[in-house]
């Protein structure tokens, strides 16, 4: 699955959720079908107890269903739709990793589950995790509670990137904290003040007080932090830090309505800026005047709308930047949206009816990290839909209620005839653009098929890649790089893929953390060559090779 | 980029830190240090200064405790300080989250020594292991107290909690002194619309071990006190599956509207579960934990709701038929008695006309009513027993006294204390609600023991008559002393008792049984119509139950 769909999707369904909840008017898929396996500790194969186990929907992105092993690490799930899935487990202070992989970091493989089918032996090994101790105090040695530490690991060097490994955990008022489940590896260690803003200065205690993210051994420059080395079931003691003491800021300032007069009653809220994450919301005053209390240094948007605008009819935002100092006479001015109407377009070759609960949405282009710009909306049975949206240049996007729509893409997006599916359209406050057009289709093209080893055998565990023929298209997240493990019968899928010309390989093991282009670059002379028509199904035989 | 110019800025010695943050324009000061309990100074504390009631000044603790807030307006100020994990303490306060003495403040005047103690919020302690004796990771630990809401004594939150670790372990901190129930749940991991659930969940525990709250053991913490191995075990319990149907009053499925299902009696740790109805009336909850439960189902395209009981044992729950009533409507006219005072009857539109419920659903319930200028009023409400309430705002500053309301009229009877039954699809006519500026004003002095003053106090004054001890009565005044330390109240004529109490927690005078041990402290006195009268009180210390 790219990475670029699976974020969309979260952003997707965040939305949907935050709309009301429509009724499902299309028939329930019947819940037939069993899964039962066991639960065992990697190094010395016991079975565990109480071991939750989760089975997440590949399509939809979302839980099936969850249990917990019994006193033999056995565990069962009833009821379930016909489908792919993913399963993990967690226990203590064991890695969580999902079955088909060793450790988190490979690729998992999916279930294959047909209607009232009684799948068995999809059993997990849990590898024994790491754990990472250490204490957080300010300047004066006095401990920090709130903090957030995390572990994280690099996945780049030039310039150094990093990515959460595992959970965040919070200081106590010892300023203690314990890091665990960490998969066997090296790992920064980044405590962070988590901003949070008070509507109401007086109700905050941390009104304020800040403190600069720091990386261990206490540095604020990234480039300067030193990994912590762990090993799997030990624990490294003492990773401890001393953060520096910054001041906290309160903003102050009004908010005016489209009218010209104070908005009110309304609610302005608060979100580091490219974040979506609402830090702090507050009312605004009778006479239009707001206080946010608690920030920290950083750059911010303020988002204000009325008070039971469901609509996001009217919308004021603003970016400022704080850096210790009060910011005072921020002055926020609202615009009317804009509206976008039009109508789908489904391709003529689609196959089946379009379902009943399909959502539009829109997101800015470049997120100015002004929140959820506004609610998706329900696609009309006649086709038509209608979209309000903060001013800015947006883009379009397909959702779902109940996931129902998954197999759905679109195709092109035009406005006034001219194609504006990856330049998005431009709105400007109280536009109505009525002739929007939107082409769907559920005509995806896939790649599935079989895999054989030297002796001709089908191995058990491989991982299948497809990626462009084209080079300018090896980017890190794009459509057309995409990766499969095999399934419990062995076969691999691919689908929900644009047309072009591809290659396909099938590798015993990708290790994590290569170069993509230079793993290409190997690939290349062992692939074969795949060519897809809009909405092709392939299958196709491959040969396993050497990963490394 | 703007962070390392800010750590530069303190870096390089300059004080920012100490800046008071309101730009005042004023030429006072005031100057003191903040120490733990210990007298060890303590550093990066938040001071605030308040000046009648508003937040004037705020600053921080310097390295060795200090705090001076310059540029203060002259004023009467009070003086606190906040420190994550201590607890917030008021410069002369007599105890811990009590007022703290005010600081008269002269143009120019600098006031020096306003040394503040922090005492460490108490800290909780313990493991919470599975059935099997093994640790369990994310259970949530919460310290809950007893608070008052609508007149039910409920256990609340008393703090943030805490989640136990790989090990089992948990810690909770800053905890102001008082007395606790421990309870521990563990929330199963629900991803966004998860289809089926676990068919074995672990119930909410509390300390030592018992899924009741009557029966939990109470943690009394001490200012700075640790109390360690609070354990607990949370067992799995089995879960049912609540399906079934609802209903219009047109014998039509009620598709679009939601269910909601939450426990008829408020328990710690079970929050209500929504659901949605489907095309076909149709609707179902997973993971139900066993328990008595209400059911509520909403269809608001017709504005039609219902209510029916569900008692779960585990098993599945099949079958619920639910059927939904059109709201029914109380119709009547506000009256007006005639005025105590010049002043002339308020306008009917102005006034606060609503129909209340028991606490229900975790929530309380008011239906407004819709209020025409020639009085009369109209108010759509489910069925059920409701209290007609009224009042203006008091916003005369205390010059002429509220109106508020005397007595509810239907039929020939005072329903004021009893309240209106309303049937479902009822229409009840000619309900005059009467309000009357016509109180009495009951005022006196509260004294300790030895005759001193006592202003840190609640001043409860209650019917005799149990039967008037309903929802937002109009047989209840609470006040506090004021700056002269006298307290005032304005009642309707009637029997009372009088009590003041030190450290009330808010809401306790709307709970019976606080009332039943309160009246054993209460003085008796009779407000008759002849003008205002006097009563002083002696301070007790509120009941502990």
């Amino acid at each position: 699955m790219p990475v670029h769909r699976l974020v969309l999707t979260a952003l997707l369904l965040a939305l949907t959720r935050a709309s009301t909840a429509q009724p499902q008017t299309q028939a329930a898929p019947p819940r037939t079908a069993t899964l039962r396996g066991h639960v065992f500790a990697a190094d010395n194969g016991q079975p565990l107890r109480n071991a939750q186990v989760h089975l997440m929907r590949i399509a939809e992105v979302r839980q099936e269903s969850t249990a917990a092993t019994d006193a033999n690490g056995a565990y069962e799930l009833t009821g379930l739709r016909a489908g792919r899935y993913t399963l993990s487990v967690s226990k203590g202070s064991f890695v969580i990793v999902a079955y088909g992989q060793q450790r988190p970091t490979d690729p998992p493989k999916p279930i294959e589950i047909a209607e009232r089918q009684l799948v068995e032996r999809i059993d997990v090994s849990l590898p024994r995790g790491g754990v990472i101790t250490g204490r957080i105090v300010d300047d004066l040695g006095e401990p920090i509670p709130g903090v957030s530490v995390s572990a994280q690991r690099a996945i780049s060097t030039q310039p150094r990137t990093l990515m959460h490994a595992g959970r965040i955990e919070t200081t106590n008022d010892l300023g203690e904290f314990r890091l665990f489940g960490l998969d066997a590896g090296e790992y920064f260690v980044v405590a962070t003040w988590p901003i949070r803003a008070a509507a109401n200065p007086a109700a905050s205690p941390r009104d304020r007080v800040a403190y600069a993210p720091t990386y261990f051994p206490g540095t604020t420059n990234i480039a300067e932090a030193q990994p912590v080395s762990i090993v799997a079931g030990e624990t490294a003691t003492d990773v401890s830090m001393s953060l520096t003491t910054i001041r906290a800021a309160r903003v102050t300032g009004t908010v005016t309505g489209a009218d010209g007069k104070p908005m009110t009653p309304a609610m302005i809220s608060v979100s580091q800026n490219g974040g979506l994450e609402t830090r702090a919301t507050t009312q605004v005053r009778a006479d239009g005047t707001f206080t946010i209390a608690g920030l920290p240094p950083g750059d911010y948007a303020l988002r204000a709308q009325r008070s039971g605008d469901t609509d996001f009819a009217e919308q004021a935002t603003t970016t400022i930047s704080v850096n210790g100092d009060d910011v005072a006479d921020v002055q926020l001015f609202a615009a009317k949206a804009a509206v976008i109407s039009g109508r789908l377009i489904v391709d003529a070759v689609a196959g089946g009816r379009l379902p009943r609960t399909m959502l539009v949405s829109i997101f800015p282009m470049g997120i100015t990290g002004v929140g959820p710009p506004s609610r998706p909306a329900r696609i009309a049975d006649d086709g038509t839909f209608e979209l309000r949206s903060a001013p800015g240049r947006v883009r379009l996007f397909l959702g779902s209620v109940a996931g129902s729509a998954d197999e759905w893409r679109i195709q092109a997006v035009r406005s006034n005839g001219a194609d504006v599916t990856n330049t998005g359209i431009d709105l400007k406050a109280g536009d109505h653009l009525s002739d929007i057009e939107l082409a769907v289709t559920n005509k995806v093209a896939s790649v599935s098929g079989i895999v054989t080893d030297s002796r001709g055998d089908v191995p058990k565990d491989y991982t299948a890649v497809l990626f462009s023929q084209d080079r300018e298209k090896w980017l890190i997240i794009n459509p057309f790089q995409q990766i499969a493990r095999p399934d419990q019968n062995g076969r691999f899928k691919i689908s929900n893929l644009p047309p072009g010309d591809y290659y396909a390989v099938a590798v015993d093991r990708l290790e994590p953390g290569r170069s993509l282009s230079d793993f290409f670059e190997r690939m290349r002379d062992k692939a074969a060559k795949v060519s897809l028509a809009e909405g092709e199904a392939r299958t196709i035989a491959l040969k396993l090779t050497s990963g490394s | 980029m703007l962070l390392a110019v800010a750590c530069s800025a303190i870096a390089s010695g300059q004080p920012p830190l100490r800046d008071t943050s309101v730009k005042s324009p004023g030429t006072a000061r005031i100057r003191g240090r903040v120490t733990d309990a210990s007298g060890r100074p303590l550093g990066y504390a938040e001071i605030r200064a308040g000046n009648g009631g508003r937040e004037a000044a705020t600053g921080l603790t310097d390295r060795e405790g200090r705090f001076d807030l310059a540029d203060l307006p002259a004023g009467t100020y009070t003086v606190s300080a906040v420190k994550p994990t201590y607890l917030r303490a008021a410069w002369g306060e007599e105890r811990s989250g009590g007022p703290g003495r005010r600081i008269p403040l002269a143009d120019g005047q600098t006031v020096t020594n306003i040394d503040i103690r922090l005492s460490r919020g108490g800290v909780i302690t313990g493991k919470v292991v599975d059935e099997f004796g093994d640790p369990i990771v994310d259970a949530r630990v919460v310290p809950m107290r007893y608070a008052f809401v609508q007149g039910t004594r409920r256990l609340m939150p008393g703090g943030p909690g805490a989640a136990t670790n790989d090990i089992g372990e948990y810690r909770i901190y800053g905890l102001a002194p008082g007395q606790y129930y421990v309870s521990a749940t563990l929330r199963a991991f629900t991803a966004i619309g998860s289809t089926t659930m676990d068919h074995v969940t672990h119930a909410p525990m509390f300390y030592p071990g018992t899924g009741n709250a009557a029966e939990a053991q109470r943690v009394t913490i001490a200012p700075g006190q640790t109390i360690a191995a609070i354990n607990l075990t949370l067992t799995p319990v089995p879960t049912s599956r609540i399906s079934g149907t609802v209903f219009g009053t047109d014998g039509g499925p009620a598709g679009g509207g939601g269910v909601m299902l939450s426990p008829k009696s408020p328990s710690a740790g079970i929050d209500p579960r929504q659901a949605s109805i489907g095309a076909d009336g149709g609707f179902t909850i997973s993971g139900v934990t066993p328990g008595d439960y209400m059911l509520r189902g909403t269809n608001p395209a017709k504005h039609e709701s219902g209510l029916i009981e569900v008692i779960v044992a585990g098993g599945e729950v099949t079958g619920v038929q639910l059927v939904t009533a059109k709201p029914s409507t109380v119709r009547g006219r506000i009256a007006f008695a005639p005025s105590s005072t010049s002043i002339d009857s308020p306008k009917p539109t102005t006034i606060a006309l609503g129909a209340l419920r028991e606490w229900m659903l975790g929530q309380p319930v008011r239906d407004a009513a819709r209020i025409k200028d020639d009085g009369t009023f109209e108010i759509s409400l489910a069925s059920g027993h409701v209290q007609l309430r009224a009042g203006t705002p008091d916003n005369s500053g205390g010059e002429s006294p509220p109106w508020r309301l005397s007595r509810v009229l239907y039929d020939g009877a005072d329903l004021g204390d009893s309240g209106l039954d309303v049937a479902p699809n009822a229409t009840i006519e000619n309900v005059v609600v009467e309000l009357t500026n016509a109180t009495v004003e009951l005022t006196g002095r509260v004294t300790d023991s030895d005759g001193r003053n006592v202003r840190d106090c609640f001043v409860i004054v209650f019917a005799q008559d149990a039967d008037r001890w309903t929802v937002e009565t109009r047989y209840l005044g609470v006040t506090q002393p004021r700056n002269d330390d006298r307290y005032r109240l304005q009642l309707l004529p009637g029997d009372y008792y009088a009590v003041a109490m030190t450290e009330v927690p808010a809401g306790a005078w709307t709970d019976r049984d606080f009332l039943l041990l309160a009246r054993e402290h209460a003085t008796r006195v009779s407000i008759t119509g002849d003008g205002a009268q006097s009563l002083d009180l002696v301070a007790s210390a509120a009941p502990v139950f």
